[in-house]
């Protein structure tokens, strides 16, 4: 990762101060790493395990420059939504290989989701720039993070080999290796992530990131209910995973549970692939064939399914396939096939509640012109009703932060229309168009098409009395102004309900303005 | 409709490429509504003028001002300076149909300034 975007996205993350801290070393004392490490681990894990198992295609997107990189920024901020929306809603074993409660947590991924787009400004105040173009780079910092934890995890692993002690990292050698200035590693990480990976090798896990895996999590938003089969029937014999010397791979002890972590994230990650890719088939079908469906369901799973990476994984995959975990993780794999169209399911209704972003992100216009009834008809799911619901037209919707899955607009905006809102279509896109999977996304971008520079950003909440800017129930817009790299003032809107266009009885979705009156939409 | 729209969209496109500041009045009934000042002035589907006060039917557009300043600074603790660019948007009005004619009128961005003698191109329908 160049240099240059690695301190784009750690000032993101830290702020620019407290970056050039953690960066210098000259400068900065353990007890300030070990307390910006602390503060941030549970996030660094969230984070971790959604953005960094997505693999490829994020670590190219931050290699290639974000600037440069917007529809791979995307993409990853897609995945975000995506492990943020399972992460929520797949807690039942039934539907996935591997279950999870949902802790709750604001943290990392869920901040690619509308939710916390700056809806909280104060009316007709100016506020500061209000982070967002921090949140829609948080995904990307999150590579930053996952790539200096297996540096630091490779390194430690180096050191261990070179002494022929690989076998037992003791806390005393990793307080050594924190007093060695080893990059990526606190001492602090031992018991921070509330870990009981295994009692006799709990260092061995918090270092490893690991304290998801055996439901004893504390910080990182959720936890997966299965506890980690540290110990394995194979060829007849018991195997400990995570201890080198008995597990006779050929790998350090580290990297093998690495591939432990990697194989079971890697599962869950391609079921909630399998989930989208089954919703984006259902909602192309109507419009296309068979075939059609079919093929947009194998380009989700080829663009956003997970392929094991790490030396540790492959090695579990290849030469210890009746472990459970690998049986698991293939299963996920086969997963992704054989749920392409479960018409009516409650899953459609929780992605559809959970990830509107990925929905639209995924179907563009054509997600705002579909119904696809039942499966959204008064759903629950696990117990829980998913979202208000809108009556009307004798059908009912599920309403998402302003707009129904299908979006149908009302009179200025999206929500409840006396007549013809069922036929509304959406506006012909217009040269500079672009649709992103999140508001926050469409922002940066439009700070950037404008060459804004966001240290300048004001943010005016706008309630005005055009109607055709004000939300169903009155929810402001926005106006953003900043300085461009000329210092001149830049003044361009955030249309935050969309538009109808009642002459065309056409609609635009929620959209920032580019500096040639483009829509980027969201 | 066509009429309308080709007679503004040369506007359109002159504001956007200079970074012009605009303020849109529109008839409501019998009274003529202005709108606020900002930079937004394109046309997003046939029939509309999208504007900084937001969605205007294109019969409905009476006048458009156009400032003959920008503004540099004004925000972020910078000192606020006038840039004066009332030859290039001239030139560009030239080349057009669009009926238009120089007035004295006062210019305010909420939050930044407020009602400063300024001198506009009206262009009116």
């Amino acid at each position: 990762m160049s240099y240059g975007i690695t301190k784009v996205i750690g000032e993101a993350q830290y702020g620019e101060d407290k970056w050039d801290r953690l960066n210098d070393s000259n400068q900065t004392s353990s007890i300030d790493r070990n307390a910006t490490f602390r503060e941030d681990w549970g996030k660094t894990m969230l984070r971790s395990f959604g953005s960094g198992l997505a693999g490829g295609a994020a670590s190219v997107a931050v290699r290639g420059g974000v600037r440069q990189n917007y529809s791979a920024v995307a993409m990853d901020a897609l995945g975000g939504t995506i492990g943020n929306s399972i992460a929520a809603e797949m807690a039942k074993p039934s539907t996935s290989p591997y279950a999870l409660t949902d802790s709750s947590s604001s943290v990392g991924l869920n901040a690619n989701t509308r939710s916390g787009t700056g809806l909280s400004f104060s009316a007709g105040g100016v506020s500061a720039f209000d982070g967002r173009l921090e949140r829609g780079l948080a995904a990307q910092a999150a590579n930053t993070q996952i790539e200096n934890d297996i540096d630091a995890v490779n390194e430690i692993a180096g050191e261990m080999e070179a002494s022929g002690k690989y076998t037992a990292l003791t806390r005393q050698e990793i307080k050594q290796l924190v007093a060695a200035g080893k990059p990526g590693l606190t001492e602090s990480m031992h018991y921070e992530g509330g870990l009981d990976f295994q009692r006799d090798r709990v260092e061995r896990g918090a270092i490893l990131g690991a304290n998801p895996l055996n439901g004893s999590s504390s910080g990182s938003g959720f936890v997966m209910n299965q506890t980690l089969p540290f110990s394995e029937q194979y060829d007849g014999r018991r195997v400990r995973i995570g201890e080198g010397g008995e597990y006779s791979n050929g790998l350090s002890a580290l990297q093998t549970a690495g591939g432990v972590v990697e194989m079971l994230g890697g599962g869950l990650w391609n079921t909630g692939v399998s989930a989208i890719a089954g919703l984006s088939g259902i909602v192309v079908a109507p419009f296309t064939d068979m075939e059609t469906a079919t093929a947009t369901i194998h380009d989700v799973q080829n663009r956003f399914g997970y392929e094991l990476q790490s030396d540790g994984a492959k090695d579990l995959a290849d030469r210890f396939a009746n472990l459970s975990i690998v049986q698991k993780y293939g299963q996920s794999k086969a997963y992704l096939g054989d749920k392409g169209f479960e018409i009516g399911g409650p899953m459609l209704g929780a992605l559809g509640y959970s990830a509107p972003d990925a929905v639209l992100m995924l179907l563009g216009p054509k997600a705002t012109n579909v119904t696809v009834k039942g499966a959204i008809d008064g759903t629950r799911y696990l117990g829980r009703t998913l979202g208000p619901t809108l009556d009307m037209m004798g059908q009912r919707f599920l309403v998402r932060n302003g707009y129904a899955l299908n979006a149908v607009p009302e009179g200025g905006s999206f929500g409840v229309r006396e007549s013809g809102a069922g036929s509304a279509t959406r506006r012909l896109a217009t040269v500079g168009d672009k649709q992103f999977p999140t508001a926050d996304d469409a922002f940066a971008e439009a700070l950037v098409r404008h060459d804004i520079d966001p240290s300048t950003v004001e943010i005016t909440t706008m309630y005005g009395k055009n109607q055709n800017l004000l939300g169903p129930q009155g929810q402001p817009w926005e106006i953003i102004r900043g300085l461009n790299s000329d210092g001149e003032l830049i003044q361009f809107e955030h249309h935050a309900n969309g538009h109808f266009f009642s002459d065309t009885n056409e609609f635009e979705l929620p959209h920032y303005h580019g500096p040639n009156g483009e829509h980027l939409t969201y | 409709m066509k009429d309308a729209l080709s007679y503004w969209s040369p506007l359109c496109k002159l504001v956007l490429q200079l970074r012009c500041w605009v303020r849109v009045a529109s008839r409501e009934g019998t009274s003529t509504q202005e709108g606020p000042w900002g930079q937004l002035l394109t046309v997003p589907t046939e029939g509309y003028l999208e504007t900084p006060g937001g969605l205007i039917p294109l019969q409905d557009v009476e006048w458009i001002e156009v400032s003959t300043s920008r503004i540099k600074g004004g925000i972020a603790g910078r000192p606020r300076q006038m840039i004066d660019a009332k030859d290039e948007i001239l030139a560009c009005l030239r080349g057009t149909q669009l009926s238009w004619e120089l007035r004295e009128s006062v210019w305010s961005v909420e939050g930044v300034f407020e009602e400063e003698p300024v001198q506009v191109v009206r262009i009116v329908s």
